[in-house]
């Protein structure tokens, strides 16, 4: 049992597989994209649960994955046509399956009476003229009264209608074969079989030879499978028509030796290279041209249904068409015509042959993370032995040296592909977004329409997992708070159907995460005046557009005049802010009014390692991210002009940016030096402002392993994280924008809204 | 009388859960070299690399299905002695016929339980000890 309990766990995880395929299949089809292969692999998930599941009894899942499936059947053979209406309800039909399953597996339960409606809707949808005359809940309640998930037994493999054999309509007799039979003609296989290579050159042709009648010949000795090889043949307007282009590779079963094969080719010696070897061809080039036997639709033709066993018609037949069927009981003398040069059995495709046995492989994540740690180790190691090795005064192009060089290449490049193991698309989460918007979009009475975009940008699987939070909770937001309800919409001139917008980038190494809603955009008056009313601000606070957007991620806020079903589920925009900041992320809103907002939500790609400078303030060292690094400079004392009482901006090019000491900022000094002794860091925040942070000295561009300050210590105001540097000692990664901020506001009050709007 | 540990059996499913429960069922029959393979193509490949003696296979399936699978060992001498049963969803009728063509030694149609299958297979190659 314990076995099946195994497998009952891989069903699960392969459910959740499943439901995204089924999901995506489906949203595809509302996007137009119905062709059969579409609505096949859509049917395939759900049948595919449906099977699973009457393996371990799950009863109720059975039996609405049956009705579900009855349904897609329907559609896929062409017996309903294919609606925007049927769609939207197959995708509602595809949360009530999820919620049947989550519900088999223990982790929720299934509101039946919802799940005995849809049933009634599908049925209804699956075939009209048969809509019950009962209320249609009571039609569907025998088949899905059953609330309880009991553990059964399983007692089949597979489940469907229960079926007998005997209703084929036809009379069916296994064919038999014994393992003494499979043997013997491996036996006579073994020896027997020849491959022969055919490469003619343009001098066969000119003598009026014929590589069909080599063929025929061929044939004569035993049964012959040839195989076409025309990738060397190029485009039509290139052939030269005297030219030799193509190649055979013929597989002759034979009891006489090489001398017979050799024989055929007497009259052509020298005009073709010839290979004959014992034994199969390579198994990559069979398998290219049993593929290529394979690919086209079996569809036969009704006499080839009719075909007699015996196939040496077939050989003698001009159709082209290749392989036919060469039955187990008679081995087919000749599958390809020989006399036909248009009977090519195949041409090899241009296939990537991979081993037997690859596949993809399942590892458990920890593994992962424990690998991730000890590369974490290694490079630190790295960056130890590399400074040590400086600190003896080794000459650099010494082979110690050198030999160290290599030794970080390596390290980097083993970092880059750990990373990479565990790096996955967003897609993970964002599949799970249509569904979130349907049923917001339904329990808001709003339209929603939710467009996906970059699903496949990758990120690190730790940070895949933070994402969904915040995403969903934008999304909501972008839903309830942020479009109109239809009415309003149409009065506003506007399509009824709003449209957000989820969409994933990378920009300056990290992932930048945009919910863009077309609504009416942040009501600032409304805004500025409840954050007035709580005490959030000073009335008298002059504020840019820009500021009172983000006023609703001050902790306490929330515009919502009663908390809605939605949005306020006891979680406010200021959670969704900490959470994000605590990840070394940035969350910020623009909004228009009248045409909608946009939420921007930043994270590094990994919360591992870091590309840094490291630099020296007031006798500390520091990292500072190398992404927000424009370049580093050494200013001239006429670049620097003075602003304000204590303030000063440096002139770089035509602009005038902020100059800042990193020292005095983070309180390590009272006064700032001269900022003409030290360099110049011009760096780029994440909402594009420059600064030009003002360091001591600069000690070089270093990898390192990212520390979390949080846990290790406590959050410190302008510093991201910590890392060990090669010589042990620890430095803090300086937070950029939250060194920006600081400066450019001063010292921070904890409610100081302008802070956080600019953050 | 065939000993069931020395036939050699691919089972081919897209499902891993299904593979699982298959491999599952076999292994209760008494088989003991099963190997699993989740389309036709991959299958192929896998026979190429090394015949089996018996391949069990789901028809609807990504790449290449049952039918497909089918119609590729039978044309390839090496493994065209192999054994096939086709599973089925549904007792499809034409589905089954155009196995039959192909050359499909039996047909088993889900669900069915590790008897029906010991069933199935033991009409192919006799009663197995």
């Amino acid at each position: 049992m314990d076995e099946l309990e195994a497998i009952k766990v891989t069903f699960f995880q392969e459910c959740e597989e499943l439901l995204a395929d089924l999901e995506g299949g489906l949203l595809a089809m509302q996007d137009g994209n119905d062709d059969g292969d579409t609505v096949n692999a859509v049917f395939r998930a759900v049948h595919s649960i449906k099977g699973g599941a009457g393996a371990f009894g799950l009863e109720p899942l059975v039996r609405f994955a049956h009705v579900f499936e009855t349904l897609l059947d329907a559609l896929r053979s062409n017996e309903i046509p294919g609606t925007p209406d049927l769609t939207a309800l197959l995708l509602r039909a595809s949360d009530v399956l999820a919620d049947h399953v989550s519900a088999a597996r223990g982790l929720g339960v299934v509101d039946m009476d919802v799940s005995a409606a849809m049933a009634a809707e599908l049925k209804i949808a699956t075939d009209p003229n048969a809509a019950p005359a009962a209320p249609a809940p009571v039609a569907a309640a025998p088949v899905d009264a059953a609330p309880q998930y009991v553990d059964a037994a399983p007692i089949v493999i597979g489940a469907d209608d229960a079926l007998d054999d005997d209703d084929l309509g036809f009379d069916f007799q296994p064919m038999t074969i014994t393992l003494d039979a499979q043997a013997a003609d491996a036996a006579v296989l073994d020896g027997n079989v020849w491959t022969v290579s055919i490469r003619p050159k343009s001098d066969l042709y000119r003598k009026a030879n014929e590589t069909a009648l080599l063929l025929r010949e061929l044939s004569r000795l035993g049964p012959i499978q040839a195989t076409l090889d025309d990738s060397a043949l190029p485009a039509l307007e290139f052939i030269d028509p005297e030219a030799a282009y193509v190649t055979w590779s013929v597989r002759l079963e034979t009891d006489q030796g090489e001398e017979a094969i050799r024989e055929v080719f007497e009259f052509v010696d020298g005009d073709c290279e010839l290979e004959i070897t014992r034994g199969e061809a390579p198994a990559a080039d069979v398998l290219a041209s049993l593929l290529d036997v394979a690919a086209p639709a079996p569809e036969l033709a009704p006499a080839a249904i009719e075909a007699p066993v015996e196939a040496p018609v077939v050989a003698a037949a001009p159709a082209p068409e290749p392989a036919a069927p060469a039955p187990v009981s008679a081995p087919a003398p000749a599958p390809v015509a020989a006399n036909a040069p248009a009977a090519p059995a195949a041409k090899p495709a241009q296939i990537d042959v991979p081993g037997p046995g690859q596949s993809v492989i399942r590892v458990d994540p920890e593994r992962i993370d424990r690998l991730i740690d000890l590369v974490g180790e290694l490079v630190i190691n790295q960056a130890m032995l590399a400074q040590r090795v400086g600190e003896y005064g080794i000459a650099p192009s010494s082979n110690l040296a050198m030999g160290l060089d290599e030794l970080e290449q390596l390290t980097r490049e083993i970092q880059d592909s750990v990373m990479a193991i565990r790096a996955q698309p967003v897609k993970s989460v964002f599949q799970r977004m249509p569904r979130l918007v349907r049923e917001v979009a339904n329990m808001t009475g709003k339209q929603a329409r939710l467009v996906m975009d970059g699903e496949n940008t990758e990120v690190d699987k730790t940070v895949i997992e933070r994402l969904s939070d915040p995403i969903t909770h934008m999304l909501r937001n972008a839903i309830d708070h942020g479009l109109e309800s239809p009415e309003e919409r149409k009065a506003a001139g506007k399509n009824p159907e709003g449209v957000v917008r989820l969409a994933a980038l990378h920009r300056s190494g990290r992932i930048v995460i945009e919910v863009q809603d077309d609504g009416k955009g942040i009501n600032r008056e409304r805004v500025h005046s409840i954050a007035v009313k709580k005490g959030l601000i000073s009335p008298d606070l002059q504020l840019t557009d820009e500021e009172i957007d983000n006023l609703i991620f001050l902790p306490g806020f929330s515009t919502a005049d009663k908390i809605s079903d939605v949005s306020g589920r006891g979680v406010g925009m200021d959670v969704v802010k900490r959470s994000v900041q605590a990840l070394g992320g940035r969350i910020s809103i623009a909004s228009r009014p009248g045409q909608g907002s946009t939420f921007t939500l930043s994270l590094p790609l990994t919360l591992a390692v870091l590309d840094g400078m490291v630099v020296d303030v007031a006798g500390e060292t520091l990292v500072i991210p190398l992404a927000c690094i424009v370049e580093s400079l050494r200013p001239k004392a006429e670049e620097i002009r003075p602003l304000g009482p204590v303030g000063s901006v440096l002139a770089v090019r035509d602009s005038f940016v902020p100059l800042i000491d990193v020292g005095l900022t983070l309180n390590y000094r009272d006064r700032s030096p001269a900022a003409t002794e030290g360099v110049v860091l011009l760096v780029e925040g994440e909402d594009g402002s420059r600064a030009a942070l003002v360091a001591d000295a600069i000690h070089g561009q270093r990898q390192v392993v990212i520390k979390s300050l949080e846990q290790n210590y406590q959050q410190v105001e302008g510093v991201a994280a910590a890392t060990i540097l090669g010589d042990g000692r620890v430095a803090l990664i300086l937070d950029v924008d939250a060194v920006i901020n600081l400066r450019r506001r001063g010292p921070p009050l904890p409610s100081d809204p302008t802070l956080i709007a600019a953050e | 009388m065939p000993q069931a540990s020395s036939i050699s059996v691919l089972v081919v499913d897209d499902q891993l859960t299904m593979r699982a429960l298959i491999r599952n069922a076999l292994q209760q029959i008494g088989f003991k070299d099963i190997r699993e393979a989740p389309d036709g193509e991959e299958a192929l490949k896998n026979l190429l690399a090394k015949p089996a003696n018996l391949v069990i296979s789901d028809f609807n399936m990504p790449k290449m299905d049952g039918l497909a699978l089918l119609r590729a060992v039978r044309s390839h001498p090496p493994i065209r002695q192999t054994a096939f049963v086709m599973l089925t969803g549904r007792a499809d009728r034409e589905l089954v016929q155009r196995a039959v063509q192909f050359g499909v030694n039996n047909y088993c149609v889900k669900p069915f339980t590790v008897q029906g299958l010991k069933e199935k297979i033991e009409q192919v190659f006799g009663q197995l000890t």
